[in-house]
């Protein structure tokens, strides 16, 4: 069997910050680079092809650098990949973006090779409303896609599984091989705050929320907490520091935020395009984290928190409290009281949030993007 | 009407064309709310472009754009005026009525003018049939009202019809169980000839490796429910290569009232909607298609798309209902006919699947034709302004005998003016001022052996004939202009190479007898 790697999105996004599913269809390839006979791909829309990258190319698209890409030619350049039936390709990024399955469903019917692909949620189908106009018809057909072309489907939790199966089911499919991908999480840097200058300069500290600022996040609890405290207790409150790139369908709610007195006062503050450093910063120097999110397919930054030792207060939906382990304490996204109630816990109450630290520390396992790769190939084999 | 794009629309200039080219001189009247009008291109075409009160009238809870149009127009001043100073202006002997929106219109001016015209309704549906089914399917608590304004118009304008011209024969079989008495013709809804297609190569690249149906539709609910209904048992079981195009407006429908629910992840994901595109793109995507999808389950008349998709060639998924007008080619090949859901989706994957079928011209599909649909229109209203000629000409004032100045005999009992002689003359009176006399007269022979015979028909006023011709059993019509001279008379002499006896076939009537005048009107310019 030999390893084909589509490296379509990390290709597509070469140059940014590796957030979300470029930073996993990345840390794939950079695991696959390790072996010899993998071999690595990019799909080209206008032609409706694979086309291969050679090694250097790819350690060209896995740069950490804002200048990477540069020297990579344009992809219709590219030689065509031919695929054979010994290939085993792994498509981790945004193929319903182009409708690419229906190229590779196609190819694989004439080549017999076999596919595994990532399945990250299926949030566009289960809470449309939550997404962009469009995402509802081009994900659920990206969904049904998958059910009919990859021959195991690697869900990042337990509870997408779940979701994947339910609704296959509703529509009486059979879901093919489905397994559990568990995402890894790194720690960078040491702390260095050189470079970092957008740090919330507030004695009190600042509490932390990394995600992108769409409605399905809940920022709306947060800020609604934010000015309950400031009302309560003035400007003796910690920041809070919400990390992440305005999306979406929340423009009004950025409109009220840049009204508001807190964001004035730099108590209710956001920042985008950090770099791994910057966020490792952001982690290391947080009183504590929060994740307050209605749904997700995992929830990477509550074990983001935990690999850099840091309690998280999070949402008990969906797969979250799988994200969670049972360390971090749960709270219901849609009660604002409670979130309100915890939050203020923890600023008054040190030893109540070190004593979480101490839990996170004791019994959080860590487990890297490198581990999170190497099972994923490792369980193909 | 200009620049028709929608099948009514489309049909409606098949219409006008088939009767010009006949040689009916023509004026068109069309009423547009706005959205889709443009600037008249053709003289003979009266574009009409309602005004900002009338829309805003249209646009009340309750009321249908349609089928309130015409006391909408009524309520507006300038443009009922308009309309029928147009009619007024037209002054025909025929007034057709495309749909029948604008009888309340048409009612006005008819209160005005001394003329009688024949009155044709040019119907597209049963329009009370298709409103009942609309109002079911998107019930509102004005529903029953709806039906019943819809009701009363079609059957005024029944009552009030010579005739009625449908697209299938089973609208014009309703028509009669409603009462109808006039004369029906069924002209079913026909294809243009011409397949232009426009951006095939960049639509052929994007549709590469992909097995698509199409289906086209307008912004019509029963297309868009049609389509739900059809696949409501989902295509979940397409594979990621095969989808189906959907053209048209019934796009932004299929949005609106279909996107959600299960249809939301079982039917949409297939679909791609490309909304409103031009003709020659359509033709495009039927040409990359592998089938053409007709799922009709409600509405009456017969589909244009229907039409289009049978001249094409290509695989044909529909219902029975879409096969409404053209039954004769529901068992071809490449027609599948299904109207239970479930086997019509089954299908579908199984048409997308399996090797693709080539195209298939037959050679009767030339009976699709415009040309060929509307075939019967000129003789059908040869034969009404002949039927109805009494009326028409009674309206001028002209008596028969009155003209007939040498060679004639008198009226006989059918109406029938008869020259007994080889030569007879009519004299016309002009009036002064008067440039042109505009004559039309329906003449024909006592031939029982129908053995052809020269006739001949002059004014010296004019140096060639006004007609001259071999004529046999047919009757014939004949509209000519003569210039006036001098304030005089005009003259008008029929010749004929020679008399027959109806006594030498057996007959007591003893008179030869040469060419009859059935009936005479004429106009001044």
């Amino acid at each position: 069997m030999t390893l084909v790697i589509d490296c379509t999105t990390a290709h597509r996004y070469v140059g940014h910050s590796a957030v979300g599913i470029v930073r996993v269809e990345r840390e794939i390839t950079r695991y696959a680079l390790t072996s010899t006979d993998a071999v690595f791909v990019v799909y080209d829309h206008n032609s409706r092809e694979y086309k291969e990258l050679t090694r250097d190319m790819v350690e060209e698209v896995l740069k950490d650098d804002k200048e990477a890409g540069a020297s990579l030619p344009p992809v219709w350049k590219l030689p065509r990949f031919r695929f054979r039936r010994k290939h085993f390709l792994i498509i981790a990024g945004l193929p319903w973006d182009n409708n690419q399955l229906s190229t590779v469903y196609a190819k694989k019917q004439r080549r017999q090779f076999k596919v595994g692909i990532v399945l990250y949620d299926i949030i566009p189908v289960v809470m449309p409303e939550y997404c962009v106009p469009e995402m509802n018809s081009k994900f659920t057909r990206f969904v049904l896609d998958l059910a009919h072309t990859a021959d195991e489907v690697f869900c990042i939790s337990e509870h997408t599984a779940r979701d994947f199966k339910a609704f296959l089911g509703n529509l009486d499919m059979d879901a093919p091989k489905t397994s559990i991908f568990r995402l890894g999480s790194d720690t960078w840097g040491d702390g260095d705050l050189e470079g970092v200058d957008f740090l919330p300069e507030n004695p009190n500290g600042y509490i932390v929320y990394v995600s992108s600022i769409e409605p399905r996040k809940n920022h709306p609890l947060l800020f609604n907490v934010w000015r309950e405290l400031h009302d309560a207790r003035g400007d003796d409150i910690p920041t809070l520091l919400c990390v992440g790139k305005q999306q979406w369908n929340v423009e009004n709610f950025m409109v009220s935020v840049q009204l508001s007195d807190v964001h004035r006062k730099g108590l209710f503050k956001t920042v985008q395009n950090l770099t791994d450093a910057q966020l490792a910063a952001v982690y290391r120097n947080a009183n504590f984290t929060v994740y307050p999110s209605l749904y997700e397919g995992w929830g990477l930054p509550i074990v983001e928190s935990m690999t850099y030792g840091k309690a998280a207060l999070i949402s008990d939906r969906s797969s979250m409290p799988e994200a969670g382990a049972g360390i971090c304490p749960m709270l219901d996204p849609y009660d604002h009281a409670s979130w309100k109630a915890a939050i203020e816990n923890w600023i008054d109450n040190p030893a109540a949030l070190s004593a979480v630290e101490q839990t996170v520390q004791d019994k959080f396992s860590f487990f890297s993007w490198d581990d999170a790769a190497r099972t994923l190939v490792e369980g193909l084999e | 009407m200009s620049d028709p794009f929608f099948g009514g629309q489309i049909r409606a200039q098949h219409i006008l064309q088939t009767i010009s080219a006949a040689g009916w001189p023509t004026s068109v009247i069309s009423v547009f709310e706005g959205q889709n009008f443009s600037e008249p291109t053709l003289p003979e075409v009266n574009d009409r472009l309602i005004d900002a009160e009338t829309r805003a009238y249209l646009m009340q809870d309750g009321m249908q754009p349609d089928l309130d149009l015409g006391d909408a127009v009524l309520r507006s001043a300038a443009l009922r005026d308009q309309i029928i100073a147009d009619l007024e202006h037209a002054d025909s002997e025929i007034l057709l009525l495309e749909h029948p929106w604008l009888w309340a219109v048409a009612k006005e001016y008819l209160k005005k003018t001394d003329r009688q015209p024949i009155i044709i309704y040019s119907s597209y549906n049963n329009e009370m049939q298709l409103c009942r089914e609309l109002q079911a399917l998107n019930p509102t608590p004005h529903s029953d009202a709806v039906n019943a304004r819809m009701k009363t118009l079609e059957m005024e304008v029944l009552t009030a019809a010579d005739a009625v011209i449908c697209v299938s024969q089973e609208d014009a079989d309703s028509y009669v169980a409603l009462g109808f008495e006039g004369d029906t013709l069924v002209a079913p809804n026909g294809v243009s000839p011409m397949r232009q297609m426009g951006g095939l190569d960049y639509w052929a690249k994007e549709l590469q490796g992909t097995q698509c149906a199409t289906f086209i539709g307008s912004y019509h609910l029963p297309n868009a429910t049609g389509l739900l209904e059809m696949l409501e048992p989902g295509l979940q079981g397409l594979k990621p290569d095969m989808h189906i195009n959907v053209l048209g407006d019934v796009c932004r429908l299929l949005d609106t009232i279909g996107n959600h629910g299960r249809a939301r992840t079982t039917i949409f994901p297939r679909l791609s909607l490309f909304g409103k595109v031009d003709r020659p793109t359509i033709n495009t995507f039927v040409e990359l298609s592998r089938v053409i999808l007709l799922p009709i389950v409600s509405g009456g008349g017969t589909n244009l798309k229907t039409a289009e998709a049978l001249y094409s060639g290509k695989p044909i998924l529909g219902t029975t209902k879409a096969f409404r007008g053209f039954e004769n080619f529901m068992d071809r090949d490449n027609v599948h006919i299904c109207d239970d859901p479930a086997e019509y989706v089954a299908t579908l994957e199984q048409l997308l699947t399996s090797a693709p079928k080539p195209t298939k011209l037959e050679l009767d599909r030339a009976q699709l034709l415009w040309s060929a649909t509307m075939n019967g229109l000129d003789t059908f209203l040869g034969f009404l302004t002949a039927k109805h000629i009494g009326r028409l000409t009674k309206d001028t004032g002209i008596d028969l005998t009155e003209v007939a100045t040498d060679g004639w005999g008198t009226v006989d009992g059918a109406g029938l003016l008869w020259s007994l002689d080889v030569r007879s003359v009519f004299e016309m009176p002009v009036s002064v001022g008067s440039e042109n006399l505009r004559v039309r007269f329906e003449f024909g022979l006592f031939n029982p052996t129908n053995e052809k015979r020269m006739i001949k028909i002059t004014s010296p006023n004019l140096d060639e004939p006004l007609f001259e011709d071999h004529v046999g059993s047919e009757s014939n019509i004949v509209d000519v202009v003569i210039p006036t001279l001098n304030e005089q008379d005009v003259t008008i002499v029929f010749e004929i190479d020679r008399l027959v006896s109806p006594s030498d076939h057996g007959s007591p009537d003893t008179r030869h007898l040469g060419t009859f005048v059935r009936g005479l009107r004429s106009s001044e310019q």
